[in-house]
Order: C-alpha cells, then structure tokens, then sequence
C-alpha cells in the first residue's frame, strides 16, 4: 500500500455522511478496489482488425465473420474502396457504442466505487456503468448503445460482461457490422504501474461463427484531464441518403 | 504519519478559524485563480456519491428569482419572454444538440450520478452524458494562457464547515445562462452546497460584470435516487425542433423515412 492510498484512507474515513453505511466499512471497502486513476491513453489504435503498437502496425487480427456478415463487410469495404463509404452512424454524431467506444482514440477514465465501476470516455462524452453488487443481466433487455454491463473483480482484474447492445453500431469505422446479439467480455489489468490491458473476447451468433479476441494496450496519464469533444459542434461529414459525405 | 499529524493540526487550524468567521465577515479572496481560503477544511465534510435528482419547486425550466439585468441585456430577456407568451421557445439551443454547459444543465430535470474520490466530485448528467468535474486537490483554476473555455468550465472546490463550496470559471459563451439570458466569458460562479434531510442543496452566486446589475442568487435542490441513470442521446436528425434562421425553436415535420 503506498502513501496515496494512505491518505486516500485518510480523506475517506469521514465520508459516506449521506450513504447511510457505516463510515469505517465503506472507506475500507474503497481503498481495498485498484487505484486506476488518472486517464488511460489508447496505444492499440481504432481498428480491431489492426492493433498497433508505438505507431506500428501489429499482426491483422481478421474477425471470423458468417457468410452473411462477410457478405456485408465485403459490400462496406467495396463501398470505402469506390470512394462512396456507407454510412458510418458516428458521422451524423450518433454514439459509437459497446465495443467500438473502447478503442476509441481519446482518453478515458475509470470511477471505481463499491458495486459499480463508471468508465468515461471523452470521445463523444461516453459513460459506461458496470455494476459489481453480484446483480445479472435483467431479462428483458432494450438494446441500447453501450449495453448492460455486469463485473466482478478477479485479484486486480475487473471482468466485463457485456450484452444488450443495438445491432446498427459497429465495431470499427471500416463498416465491420455486428448484431444484436453481440456479447463482449473483458478483462481488464494493469501490467505496470501505468500500463493497462484489456483483453477481450466477442461472441455473436448471428455474425461471428467462432469467437473473436482482441487485446488492447493503454498508458496512464495522471497530469492530464478531460476537454470537451462535442460532435455538434463541428459536423462535417454528415450521412445523406445512406451515404457519408464530405461538407 | 508525519503527513495525518499535518492533517490534525491544520483541521484543529480550520476549526479555530471557523469559529472567528462566525463573528468576522469573510475576507474578500484575493487571488480570482486561487480563491480557496486559508480556513478551508484540510478534508471533506461528507462524500455526494450516489444517484440524485433535482426537485423543481419552482419549475423545470431556468432559475428563480429573475436575474438582475442591466438594462441592455434585460431587453434581450424581455424579448425572449415576449416571445414565450407568444408560444415560441425563442433563443433555446438544446434543439442543436449541443451540451448545456454550466449552469444551464442545473435546469434539466434528469437524474444524475456523483462520484466522490480524493482528487474530484465528478457528476454525470443523464442528459446526454454531460460530464462535470470538481477538483478538490488543493489545485488553482489554470491561468489565463492555460484556461481553454469549456461546456462545464473549470471548477474547484474545498469544505468551509459543512459546505461544499464550489468556484467555476472557464465557461465558453456557446449556450446561455437561460434561454434569453447570454453570458460572456466573464461568468463566476460560486456554489455552496449544504447537506439536507432529502439530499442536498446548491445555491449559486452568479456574476458577470458585463450582465448582471449586482450578484444573482439562486439555487437548485437536490434530493437521493434510487434509480439507475438510462442512455439519453439528442441527435439533429431525430430532433423534432428546429432554430430558425430567425432564432425562434419551432417543431418541425419528422424526416420522412
């Protein structure tokens, strides 16, 4: 236990005035969970299909499409390739959605608390709260964009569960499509004092006909802070007619 | 423990100095880019972490009482409330998607989500995932070189006592204060938040020289929520309202699919 945690215990015994927990429990609680703070730098690039690292590309990491979703990949990369790509939905300021919002460019940050650990994502303003209180997926799930997410912490590793994601985001911006059926798990460390690793795996019965992995890199910055990233305010690459278009 | 015995002491500090200000008014602080006073607490008087949400006693829209104009500015605001009795929702930019920035998100009656570390308050807002942080570190506002004007601005915060006291500068002049009421770059805001039986409260001191005839004090309340906060996404393109070439907001056909 180093002396920021120390004193982090310090500040803390005092709190939880409102929460109604006994003061000592809650502040023990919390300075038992990892220290992630600051925000976390992506390292690994935008494209699942090819990682990076320090500027170089990786091996291609090909997703096991099914004939279906191969289908309409080859139609998105033909489309790219023509000079006319489909429609990205993140260029009329749609929300990128689970899991592209993971590898998304700009920094995030992790909120880690007692039953719940909040991700924020700079990037078109994007949160994502995983619930740690043993709670399961509700069955009647709405699709939404960044889905129902449950963790636990295995040692120092959070596991993400995430399902209930809506089928008309991707998973990169080259037009890689996924279904509704989407399910994604990470398992997110630290393997040195400032660098992270989130390894995950995605399964999709309608689109992937084996399960797919990806292992992303990413580097701690505890002097930066968040700016503002507001899509509105400068669209210039808006979707008519299905196709993106440059103003 | 060199470091908890500093901490006893400069508490012990903070408490004598409480007692003085009960008899002494508050010296006026010195520094606009420092502004936490020496008799700040050296820790946090209670933890806001947890779901909230605003109660609207006086309406969902905007801040009560009316704002302290000077005569410029106050025929802008007259014109807007023209315009409201008139049925249109004159100079009101959320149609555009746009953050609200502070103070304007205090008037959006969605939940909210705290979380309270040693180094920053940081609230969520389920409208559209606006993000607030309060840096209670110890740190200074950043300089004038340094202050890149934001949505939410830049906030700091220290306990006075059991009140969270919370200074924010740095506000970009995108949206208004309330519809019908611009700020300029010159916009300080004092919070002093108060713990409550239900939840808390936030009374806001609000000045800008280039707006206001004298400070504007107003507040907003807050009580606990049981509630998970749910995704909440403006797109243009789904939006059934419309600013005009005129400025006016006005419904507008949905796009034919």
């Amino acid at each position: 236990m180093n002396k920021t945690i120390k004193s982090a215990v310090g500040l803390l015994t005092v709190a939880y005035v409102i929460g109604g927990a006994p003061a000592a429990s809650a502040a023990q609680k919390r300075a038992s969970l990892p220290d992630w703070g600051g925000v976390w730098e992506n390292l690994s690039g935008i494209h699942f299909t090819q990682p990076r690292f320090e500027e170089k590309d990786l091996a291609p990491n090909p997703p096991p499409l099914t004939p279906e979703y191969q289908a309409k990949y080859d139609q998105a990369r033909a489309a790219s390739k023509g000079g006319r790509p489909i429609n990205d939905p993140t260029a009329n300021c749609a929300w990128p959605g689970t899991p592209r919002i993971i590898v998304a460019p700009f920094v995030h940050e992790y909120l880690i608390t007692p039953g719940r650990v909040t991700i924020i994502y700079e990037y078109m303003s994007q949160v994502r709260r995983v619930r740690t209180d043993g709670s399961k997926h509700p069955a009647d799930l709405d699709p939404s964009y960044n889905g129902d997410s449950i963790g636990h912490w295995e040692g120092n590793t959070l596991v993400i569960d995430t399902v209930g994601l809506r089928a008309d985001t991707m998973f990169e911006n080259t037009g890689l499509p996924h279904s509704d059926a989407l399910h994604v798990v990470e398992r997110i460390h630290l393997t040195g004092p400032d660098d992270l690793v989130n390894e995950m795996t995605f399964e999709d019965a309608k689109a992937l006909a084996k399960p797919w992995k990806a292992t992303w890199r990413f580097k701690r910055h505890r002097d930066w802070s968040f700016s503002d990233y507001v899509c509105s305010e400068n669209n210039r690459n808006p979707s008519v007619n299905g196709v993106t278009v440059v103003k | 423990m060199a470091f908890v015995k500093m901490q006893t002491r400069l508490s012990m500090v903070a408490a004598c100095a409480l007692a003085l200000m009960a008899t002494a008014p508050a010296q006026a602080a010195t520094d606009p880019l420092n502004p936490r006073p020496a008799n700040a607490a050296a820790k946090p008087t209670f933890d806001l972490t947890g779901n909230w949400w605003v109660t609207q006693p006086e309406g969902a829209a905007g801040f009560k009482p009316d704002p302290p104009l000077k005569p410029e500015p106050m025929k802008v605001w007259q014109e807007v409330n023209d315009k409201r009795a008139g049925g249109e929702n004159f100079r009101d930019k959320s149609g555009l998607c746009l953050p609200l920035g502070m103070p304007l998100i205090l008037t959006r009656v969605y939940p909210i989500q705290v979380v309270q570390d040693a180094k920053k308050i940081t609230i969520i807002y389920e409208y559209e995932n606006n993000v607030r942080w309060i840096f209670i570190d110890g740190r200074p506002h950043p300089g004038p070189d340094d202050l890149i004007p934001t949505f939410m601005g830049h906030s700091i915060g220290w306990w006075e006592g059991d009140t969270l006291v919370v200074d924010t500068i740095g506000m970009n002049e995108e949206p208004d204060i309330q519809p019908g009421v611009p700020h300029t770059k010159d916009l300080h805001i004092v919070e002093r938040i108060k713990l409550t039986p239900e939840g808390f409260n936030d009374e806001l001191t609000l000045t800008d020289p280039n707006l206001f005839e004298k400070p504007w004090v107003t507040a907003k309340r807050y009580k606990k929520s049981d509630s998970e906060l749910q995704e909440y996404h403006c797109l243009p393109e789904n939006n059934h309202f419309a600013v005009g070439a005129d400025g006016v907001l006005r419904a507008v056909e949905p796009p034919k699919q």
